[in-house]
């Protein structure tokens, strides 16, 4: 086949025919449900923010010194955590999905990136500021004994558990995700060429 | 807006659903693709700036969408043509319209091999882009896309005598 005929048959193909009349409802329906899921998803961590900072900041008149001090740690943590996950999805600048293709896939790289670094890093942003806050609550109120301990037990497993789980999403999802951008950065950059 | 968009698909369509067919491993998911497609081309289409091209638009944001999806699976799988694309209405012969369903298949695969980038190169090009057009699609140079393209010409009609034989 030479390359008239190949370029015959590529623009014959599909038949021509007219767009279904159905098309621009569903498309339409589909483009609201990905903005919808999109703006829920910022709302949610907003909404949980604010709730567990409203839930903390009730007791803050009736507690003591230390429980004080837990509270107002971890409100800025719930709001610190709000503002590290808002960068990490919008801090590479915003996505033009009509922007050349090397540019789009450089920006999605960076992007993917900064999710990367920041899951490694979940222990120091997010863990430990939490963390230390509840215990703060807690040890203030009840007092530093075995029972304090165990809470605090609690609270390391479950950070481990949160841990374990961030760095198997940056394993088995963030990390092939980055190569396969890179990848085609790469490609299209010619860097991959023999 | 919906009046320009129905346009825009009347258009487009065909060089759209190549593009799928090219990116995607299998007729289902070509057609999420094609759907995807025209998912990020309705919520771009208020951005699009009267003067700009609209090929170039197209393209990008076609691209955009088919490189940017996950790769789930890393082999494609050549499978049979969809229904539409068997539609015939050119009184061709039975004999004619498998030959022709046959070289296509042909060609699909051989492009289907290519390199992703690659793969792209040759859609537009067998489309009818220049080489200025592809360079702002990709954001690369002209001079990178000729050479590349002159590559990838040669090493898919070796592809094509390859697959005749």
């Amino acid at each position: 086949m030479n390359l008239d005929e190949m370029s015959q048959a590529w623009r014959a193909d599909p038949a021509p025919g007219p767009p279904d009349p159905e098309l621009v409802a569903s498309v339409r329906t589909r483009a609201e449900k990905l903005d919808r899921t999109l703006r829920r998803r910022d709302r949610r961590e907003t909404v949980v923010a604010v709730a567990v900072s409203l839930i903390f900041l009730a007791a803050f008149p009736v507690s003591g010194l230390v429980t004080r001090i837990g509270i107002l740690v971890t409100v800025a943590a719930a709001i610190f955590i709000v503002f590290m996950l808002r960068r990490a999805r919008r801090g590479e600048g915003t996505l033009e999905p009509d922007a050349p293709v090397l540019v789009v896939l450089d920006q999605k790289r960076a992007r993917v990136g900064a999710q990367i670094r920041l899951l490694r890093s979940v222990v120091w942003w997010y863990i430990l500021p939490i963390g230390v806050g509840v215990m703060l609550v807690f040890g203030g109120g009840v007092g530093w004994g075995p029972l304090t301990m165990g809470y605090g037990a609690a609270v390391v497993v479950l950070g481990w558990v949160v841990h374990a789980l961030n760095q198997k999403a940056v394993r088995t999802e963030l990390v092939p995700r980055h190569e396969e951008l890179d990848s085609l950065v790469r490609e299209l950059e010619g860097r991959n060429d023999p | 807006m919906e009046e320009e968009f129905l346009e825009l698909v009347e258009r487009n369509q065909g060089r759209l659903r190549r593009l799928a067919r090219l990116y995607a491993s299998d007729p289902s998911a070509a057609e999420d693709l094609y759907q995807e497609m025209l998912v990020q081309l309705w919520r771009s289409l208020p951005g699009f700036r009267a003067g700009s091209s609209l090929d170039t638009w197209v393209y990008r944001v076609a691209l955009n969408t088919a490189l940017g999806q996950r790769r789930r699976e890393e082999v494609r799988q050549e499978t049979a043509l969809e229904p539409h694309h068997l539609a015939s209405d050119d009184g061709a012969t039975p004999h004619e319209e498998l030959e022709h369903r046959r070289r296509l298949d042909l060609l699909y695969g051989a492009i289907g091999r290519l390199p992703e980038v690659d793969r792209a190169l040759v859609a537009m090009h067998l489309d009818g882009c220049g080489y200025r057009e592809m360079s702002e699609v990709l954001g690369l140079s002209e001079t990178n896309v000729g050479v590349r393209l002159h590559r990838v010409r040669q090493r898919l009609k070796d592809e094509l005598s390859e697959d005749e034989r």
